[in-house]
């Protein structure tokens, strides 16, 4: 195991993309942060709810749900921190809810890849500017 | 079927709660996600975009029709 990856991983659950801007895939990086991002500002802003452990009542689903928000890092607590709920009412509530879930789940996806990229299970992107300097051998370690 | 509903909040109608509009941000979103995360040249990414975001928007519109005659009551 890269001695890069836990705090790949680490920047990566905390904010989306840091990960990766701290693996120097920064591109990437800023792509990946304005679209986690979106996804989680926009199920709020139409009226979503965050998945909470609290409020799944027992609910396998819900439950799994909560954890999957979570995957956002810090954009889920400070928005559970704000108090931020969603409307019932509006027709948009599942949708928004949806959106936040998946800002959640894509972020774990991103803390996966930072894994991948610290291990050198990820080719070196030819585009990425800022893999000039790599030397192009895997880091494989144990 | 109902392709398209807005709410109305203080008498405004706010075209960004459109049902369409939102799973075209949505499929657009995730396409675009999953294009970045799965590819790394510049043309396998537009195709797999496009092939994400066809599924999710037009596949969700399809869905959408086939379940047409089996309405909720």
């Amino acid at each position: 195991m890269n001695r890069r990856s836990i705090p790949a991983m680490l920047l990566a659950f905390a904010v989306p993309g840091a990960g990766h801007f701290y693996l120097g895939r920064r591109n990437l990086a800023v792509a990946y942060f304005c679209i986690v991002v979106f996804m989680f500002t926009a199920g709020i802003a139409i009226d979503g709810d965050l998945y909470t452990t609290a409020t799944s009542e027992g609910a396998s689903l819900k439950l799994l749900a909560s954890f999957g928000s979570m995957g956002a890092g810090l954009l889920y607590f400070v928005a559970l921190g704000l108090h931020v709920s969603g409307k019932v009412i509006s027709a948009t509530y599942e949708y928004g809810s949806t959106f936040t879930l998946t800002a959640g789940l894509m972020n774990l996806l991103l803390v996966l890849d930072c894994w991948d990229i610290a291990n050198g299970r990820k080719e070196p992107q030819p585009t990425d500017s800022d893999d000039d300097d790599d030397d192009g051998e895997d880091e494989r370690g144990g | 079927m109902t392709t398209t509903m807005t709410a109305k909040t203080s008498g405004e109608a706010e075209s960004v709660r459109n049902h369409m509009v939102l799973m075209f941000l949505y499929a657009l979103a995730t396409a675009l996600f999953f294009a970045l995360l799965w590819k790394d040249e510049r043309r396998a990414r537009i195709r797999t975009f496009l092939v994400i975001f066809c599924a999710l928007f037009l596949g969700g519109i399809a869905l959408g029709w086939a379940m047409f005659p089996f309405p909720i009551r």
